[in-house]
């Protein structure tokens, strides 16, 4: 008994302790006064006020609306505060669906069903269920950007007579119309050069001048569809995409075995003669240039051309493949990216025996969705967003996966002072452009 | 019957002497291949200063002081060492050690270089261009990395191979790689990824320069006979086929079966090593032409010589043609490097 009392005691004053310790004085220990100075505490009275603030004084007129006011702010504050909750649930939301869906489809938009139903028939050919045409494959990729308003026959034809003019020439100059050396010097005089052709019969002269280099939009950036074909055709501007891409559909027409090569930021057409002597044709500035001149100019290495990133021919299949990788820019550039954007680079890199640039569209969409989450998540760093969300920290990994792929293959970027030279090339062909302008304007003069 | 006798004994002594000599060139050189050909199987741990060593210990009657030949590489390491610790070098990316150590072995190798010793300090020369011998057709010794170590004085072969030593000793990567009748280096790093060391004029010149005026097919760099990086294991197969030159040299092709296997066990380990394949189908040629050419052995011969030169031509391989070589010659008094890089690249091809 007297051990349990002794115990409750002591668990008592164990418990005082711990609750009020430093209310209670030590008994055993005298308190020591510190000696408080006389002088009126000039806060005392704001203390005061302060501490009864939440009182109502009935002599303020003002207490009343401040009450309110105080009110207000206080479910404000609530309101802001559940907001930010039911915020943060919409933003965890949306980051799982990104991470694990991607980008939402945007098959809702006006314009985008054209661009599904040339994929589809360009998948067709590539399949080989229809057989391949890359005059179609190019007039199907160009439309869709067009949301359907181009006319096929009107396309055809205008080839058609262009094709008609070659021959014509051909048989003018008295030349062999199969052989392929023909075919290939007469499409390139053409695309190139000032061509004079008399028609058979007609007393006329058709001059024909040679396709201009687009000085001003050579990048396509001011206008997505200056590398168009039909844009060339309907200008007679053109750059280093719509050229050879031209060229490829009228040999395509013309039954003359022509190929599109890349190098970088650049392509260009490779014939081969019948000794099976490849010639690279230049139609930018009417040359015929050697591969080393490609290499040098470009900076390609060694590297780059052992994977066949660059100077190889490509054939049908891989040039109709590519131009599904054009295609899924222009969709970008008019919709942005989704599932759609992926699908195109996917099915090309199919068929691709260097699927370089599936890849970059790869690497660009998943670039794109780990930004997008990381600013979500705001994650700063790549620690904080694996911390923060395993499954948004998954299209991280999978992005560098795909940045080692394209640097085992040697891609390598330009390097800032070969891209500058060449910038500061075309500034000199548009300074003597415009040179020749004013002289001519001012002899009209 | 004194007399006789005498003969006797004397052809005797004869026979047995030229059956020794015969002996000790092969026993050294088969020696030195099968050292060489079990790093290569790996039934010995693969190092390319040692299989260097060897080759041209071989060339040596088996007299090259292994222990001095390591010190000397050594003592080159130990000056780069020196550059890299200097501070001296400055390069902003995260593989500061990898690009430190490529730039230092460079400067060493081209460049006068002040080396503090116990006597004070003394200026290490850069080494130089063997004007005289480049292709080592006056002594095949020309082409030796010991040699350039005591002369100074190398070539498109021996600087290239030092360079190699020294980064292997400093640990970091460094590849051999090759062009028609030459050899350079290839190193990447962050800043300019992959790029290509001259040794022969301290120049580093592009893929495209190498490829134009080097006389290489497009082929042949998708096959990858020209440019590529090569293994330790691909760079000690050089050191084989070296083997196999450095014995035409000294003895001539005798039967070609020396040569021939060596450039064989090249072949079975590095494929596309088109020198190998080259002197593979030199040596078939010089002996089909000794051989009865209606005979069955001749016309397997000829058919063996075939095979090769078709499949080097598949490859890429192109043999530089005699304007462009004369073309060369006209323009060799130029003293741009360029001109000069050239001249040292085509000087070559003139054996």
């Amino acid at each position: 008994m007297r051990n349990f009392v002794l115990f409750s005691l002591l668990f008592l004053s164990v418990y005082a302790t711990a609750q009020t310790s430093p209310s209670i004085p030590n008994p055993q220990l005298p308190t020591i006064g510190i000696p408080q100075p006389n002088i009126p505490n000039p806060y005392l009275y704001q203390n005061q006020t302060r501490q009864n603030s939440q009182q109502v004084n009935p002599y303020n007129p003002n207490e009343v609306t401040n009450t309110q006011k105080r009110n207000e702010a206080l479910i404000q504050e609530a309101v802001e505060y559940q907001r930010k909750l039911d915020g943060k649930n919409q933003n965890q939301s949306d980051v799982h669906m990104l991470a694990t869906k991607g980008f939402p489809s945007q098959s809702y938009q006006d314009g985008t069903a054209s661009y599904y139903k040339a994929f589809d028939e360009i998948n067709n050919m590539l399949q080989g269920k229809q057989p391949l045409n890359l005059g179609r494959a190019v007039f199907l990729v160009e439309n869709a950007y067009y949301n359907n308003t181009l006319n096929y026959d009107d396309y055809q034809k205008n080839l058609n007579d262009q094709v008609k003019l070659c021959n014509e020439k051909i048989r003018e100059d008295k030349l062999d119309p199969s052989n392929d050396l023909v075919k290939n010097m007469m499409l390139f005089r053409f695309i190139s050069d000032t061509l004079k052709i008399k028609p058979k019969g007609t007393e006329r002269t058709i001059t024909h001048l040679p396709i201009k280099y687009d000085l001003d939009d050579y990048k396509s950036e001011k206008h997505f569809d200056s590398h168009f074909v039909t844009k060339l055709m309907r200008s007679g501007i053109g750059q280093c995409f719509s050229m050879p891409l031209y060229y490829l559909v009228l040999a395509e027409k013309m039954e003359a075995k022509a190929y599109w090569s890349f190098s970088p930021k650049h392509s260009f057409i490779k014939i081969q003669d019948k000794n099976g002597v490849w010639y690279n044709l230049e139609l930018t500035c009417n040359a015929v240039l050697s591969d080393a001149h490609y290499m040098n100019n470009s900076y390609i290495k060694a590297e780059a051309i052992r994977n066949r990133l660059y100077l190889e021919p490509l054939d049908k299949q891989n040039a109709i493949a590519e131009l599904l990788i054009s295609m899924a820019g222009g969709y970008y550039t008019k919709f942005g990216l989704d599932d759609f954007y992926l699908q195109c680079g996917n099915t090309a890199s199919k068929y691709l025996k260097n699927d370089l640039n599936a890849i970059l569209n790869t690497a660009a969409y998943e670039t794109n969705l780990t930004m997008t989450l990381a600013h979500l998540l705001d994650a700063k760093k790549p620690e904080v967003l694996k911390q923060k969300s395993p499954e948004a920290y998954k299209h991280y990994e999978k992005m560098q996966a795909l940045y080692k792929q394209i640097d085992d293959m040697g891609y390598e970027e330009l390097p800032e002072g070969i891209y500058a030279r060449w910038l500061e090339h075309i500034n000199k062909l548009k300074n003597k452009e415009n040179k020749q302008k004013s002289l001519m304007n001012s002899g009209k003069n | 019957m004194h007399n006789l006798l005498r003969t006797c004994i004397l052809l005797l002594f004869a026979i047995v002497y030229i059956g020794t000599k015969a002996e000790i060139r092969d026993s050294v050189y088969l020696q030195t291949y099968s050292n060489i050909e079990s790093m290569l199987s790996s039934k010995d741990s693969i190092n390319f200063q040692q299989a260097v060593y060897l080759t041209e210990n071989a060339f040596f009657h088996n007299q090259l002081d292994k222990t001095a030949f390591d010190t000397a590489v050594r003592l080159n390491t130990s000056i780069c060492k020196g550059i890299i610790a200097s501070g001296n070098i400055e390069y902003p990316e995260k593989d500061k050690e990898k690009a430190t150590a490529q730039c230092a072995v460079f400067v060493f190798m081209t460049d006068s270089i002040p080396v503090a010793t116990t006597s004070g300090t003394i200026i290490h020369t850069p080494f130089t261009y063997n004007f005289d011998d480049f292709a080592g057709q006056k002594d095949w010794s020309s082409m030796f990395v010991s040699t350039l170590m005591q002369t100074q004085k190398g070539n498109c072969h021996s600087l290239p191979y030092l360079y190699k030593m020294i980064m292997d000793e400093l640990g970091q990567p460094a590849y051999l790689s090759l062009a028609p009748n030459h050899i350079y280096i290839k190193a990447q790093n962050k800043r300019v990824g992959w790029y290509n060391i001259e040794l022969t004029c301290g120049d580093f010149p592009t893929d495209a320069w190498l490829m134009a005026s080097g006389y290489i097919h497009t082929d042949a760099l998708r096959n990858g006979i020209y440019m590529d990086t090569l293994s330790t294991k691909q760079s000690v197969c050089l050191c084989l086929v070296d083997l196999a030159q450095g014995y035409q040299a000294k003895f001539g092709i005798q039967d070609g079966s020396f040569i021939l296997k060596c450039c064989e066990t090249a072949l079975t380990h590095f494929p596309k090593y088109i020198n190998a394949m080259l002197l593979k189908a030199e040596t078939l040629t010089a002996l089909y032409k000794q051989s009865d050419k209606d005979s069955e052995q001749g016309k397997k011969l000829f058919a063996q010589m075939n095979e090769t030169y078709t499949h080097i031509h598949e490859l890429g391989y192109r043999k530089m043609p005699q304007g462009m070589y004369l073309n060369w010659l006209r323009s060799s008094g130029t003293q741009t490097t360029n001109y000069r890089m050239k001249s040292l690249l085509r000087a070559k091809t003139d054996k």
